[in-house]
């Protein structure tokens, strides 16, 4: 029907087509300048996060363990765009005024932070007992092991679903647009209320996220590549 | 290096692993801890590593106390049983990384490294897999990676946890020689846990002959084999047939029949007689009361030797004999026969001694 109205239609073809070239740069520009950087600051800085909690919680005391435990707790047990306005709306009324872009940063690497930590500690704990003795029995510390042995096991463990992670929080960033940031689906929002072409306008952005993600996974293929090197076999079976 | 343990117990949970070990080992030994499933031979060796702790006793090294100290400053070289190779790294690398990663002061140079390395991968015949990952390696060319892992740190003990178990018959017994002439080339004092008596006995300068957390024997593999402590060591060395009966004046009765015991001159109600099968001679006609008439229910050949499997004529019990081919040959003896069975080499334990 709509696909219909727009080829019987030239006047409103011709629009459209406008629409597009015109609009199609303000998104990318969200893209490249908010959405991508939010993207991988806040994967950046989540992972240092995630990394500490997760040891914190396999090696940590009962004191750092709790705090871990709580942090993952917290974070997991609520919605991501409230912890959002938690930070932006909320904070101000106690006399902490933080601006969108690092709001969006705080909250979005919280949030990595703590759903990443236990995709590291799941990493962690699948490399086999052994492979820590053997270790020790060679003399390292248990930092070497950790470093030499463990971390890059567990890291070929860890790619996949982190990189699930990483377009995921791609997509989350969107909701960064309820506290002005104006990034790519911002932006969308702002073009669609001056045309009222909702559905013509955010389906280009869609379409924009669809490619960034496109690219990730790709990108994805290729790190597991790198690290499947020694899992594989003569035969090219595992 | 000498290994003395002292009085060493451990329990896991309600499970008591160790009950009161104390084992002497001269520097240079080649050992093997023999042992059943649950016996605490692997338990020993971990706690000998310092990969497990102990609940009471101490262990000496050269006559140093190193109960408290950790694995890494032991000076272990330690073989695990299902290798427990580096995945991420090249066979070179595994070998390499236990020099690699000591602090600066004693860290060898890069070339001094790779030639120490080199000679490693050649002892164990693998120079030309330096750059394979373990996952392109058999099961016998993984475990020679781990023996080359763990002399790289120039070990001054070597421990192996059942280091061919997982290995064909036939690399097997490859690998064991080699390890004897690695022993005798390197000189380093060696422990391998094994379930496998024959391995035990072909390998071992001495044997710990290990049951439910205890010590039943430690000898030389011939003073174990010719010679067992209890009725357990003698079992567990090899098969065994069983005949119970009353002692008296230096022989074993059981009614009619009488086995000659001339070394047991006491008396007792209860006696139970261990004979090995090739200590079991078949005699096709009854010349005194020194014999037992059996019918012969199987006879299996494997290679140069002859399994027969016999039930006893008065009580029904089975028997099993051994024989060369040769000498089944010269017997004329088929599946189904009543021959004359002769205990050549009887050893006799008195069960009161033994009980549990």
């Amino acid at each position: 029907m709509y696909l219909n109205s727009i080829f019987h239609n030239p006047e409103r073809l011709e629009r459209l087509i406008n629409i597009a070239s015109s609009s199609f740069v303000p998104l990318l520009e969200g893209a490249i300048t908010y959405t991508l950087p939010l993207t991988v600051i806040t994967f950046t800085i989540g992972l240092v996060i995630a990394f500490f909690t997760a040891l914190a919680r396999i090696f940590g005391n009962r004191f750092l363990r709790g705090i871990a435990q709580g942090y993952v707790s917290i974070i997991r047990g609520t919605p991501l765009l409230v912890q959002l306005f938690i930070i932006f709306y909320g904070l101000p009324t106690v006399g902490l005024t933080i601006s969108p872009f690092p709001s969006a940063i705080i909250g979005f690497s919280l949030n990595v932070g703590a759903y990443a930590s236990e995709i590291i500690r799941a990493a962690i704990l699948s490399i086999p007992k052994v492979q820590w003795e053997a270790a020790y029995s060679i003399g390292m510390t248990r930092s070497q092991a950790i470093r030499r042995i463990i971390l890059p096991q567990a890291t070929r463990v860890a790619i996949p679903p982190l990189s699930n992670s990483f377009i995921g929080l791609i997509k989350d960033t969107s909701l960064a647009s309820l506290i002005l940031v104006t990034e790519m689906f911002r932006r969308a929002q702002e073009i669609a209320a001056t045309n009222y072409e909702f559905l013509f306008v955010y389906s280009i952005a869609a379409f924009i996220y669809w490619v960034i993600c496109f690219i990730f996974s790709i990108i994805q293929g290729k790190i597991e590549g790198r690290l499947d090197r020694f899992v594989k076999t003569v035969g090219g079976v595992r | 290096m000498s290994i003395q343990v002292k009085n060493v117990s451990k329990s896991f949970g309600s499970f008591q692993a160790l009950k009161d070990i104390s084992v002497d080992i001269e520097s240079g030994e080649l050992i093997a801890l023999l042992g059943p499933s649950g016996s605490g031979k692997t338990t020993l060796l971990r706690i000998l590593a310092g990969l497990e702790g102990l609940d009471e006793g101490a262990i000496y090294f050269d006559g140093e106390n190193i109960t408290n100290v950790s694995p890494k400053e032991r000076k272990v070289g330690f073989v695990f049983q299902h290798y427990a190779l580096f995945r991420h790294m090249t066979v070179f690398e595994n070998v390499a990384y236990g020099l690699k990663v000591r602090p600066r002061k004693t860290r060898p140079s890069k070339q001094e490294i790779a030639k120490k390395v080199n000679e490693l991968l050649e002892l164990v015949k693998l120079q030309n897999f330096q750059d394979r990952y373990p996952s392109q390696l058999s099961g016998g060319q993984r475990q020679r990676v781990a023996l080359a892992r763990a002399l790289a740190v120039e070990p001054k003990v070597l421990l192996l946890d059942e280091p061919f178990g997982a290995l064909d018959a036939k690399v097997r017994k490859e690998l064991r020689r080699w390890l004897r002439q690695l022993h005798n080339e390197f000189h380093v004092t060696s422990i391998f846990v094994t379930h496998d008596q024959e391995e035990a006995l072909d390998v071992a300068d001495r044997i710990i002959v290990m049951n439910n957390g205890k010590i039943e024997q430690i000898g030389t593999p011939d003073e174990v084999y010719e010679n067992p402590k209890s009725p357990f060591v003698y079992d567990f060395l090899g098969n065994v047939n069983i005949f119970r009966g009353r002692l008296q004046n230096g022989k074993l009765r059981q009614g009619q029949f009488e086995i000659s015991a001339p070394n047991y001159l006491d008396s007792h109600d209860e006696a139970v007689g261990y004979v090995r099968p090739h200590d079991i001679q078949i005699e096709k006609e009854k010349v005194d009361n020194e014999t037992v008439a059996a019918k012969i229910t199987f006879i299996h050949i494997v290679g140069p030797t002859v399994q027969i499997e016999l039930k006893r004529e008065d009580n029904g019990e089975f028997l099993e004999a051994e024989l060369t081919k040769e000498h089944y040959k010269n017997l004329e003896i088929q599946k189904g026969d009543i021959v004359y069975v002769r205990p050549k080499q009887l050893k006799v334990f008195i069960p009161e001694d033994f009980s549990i």
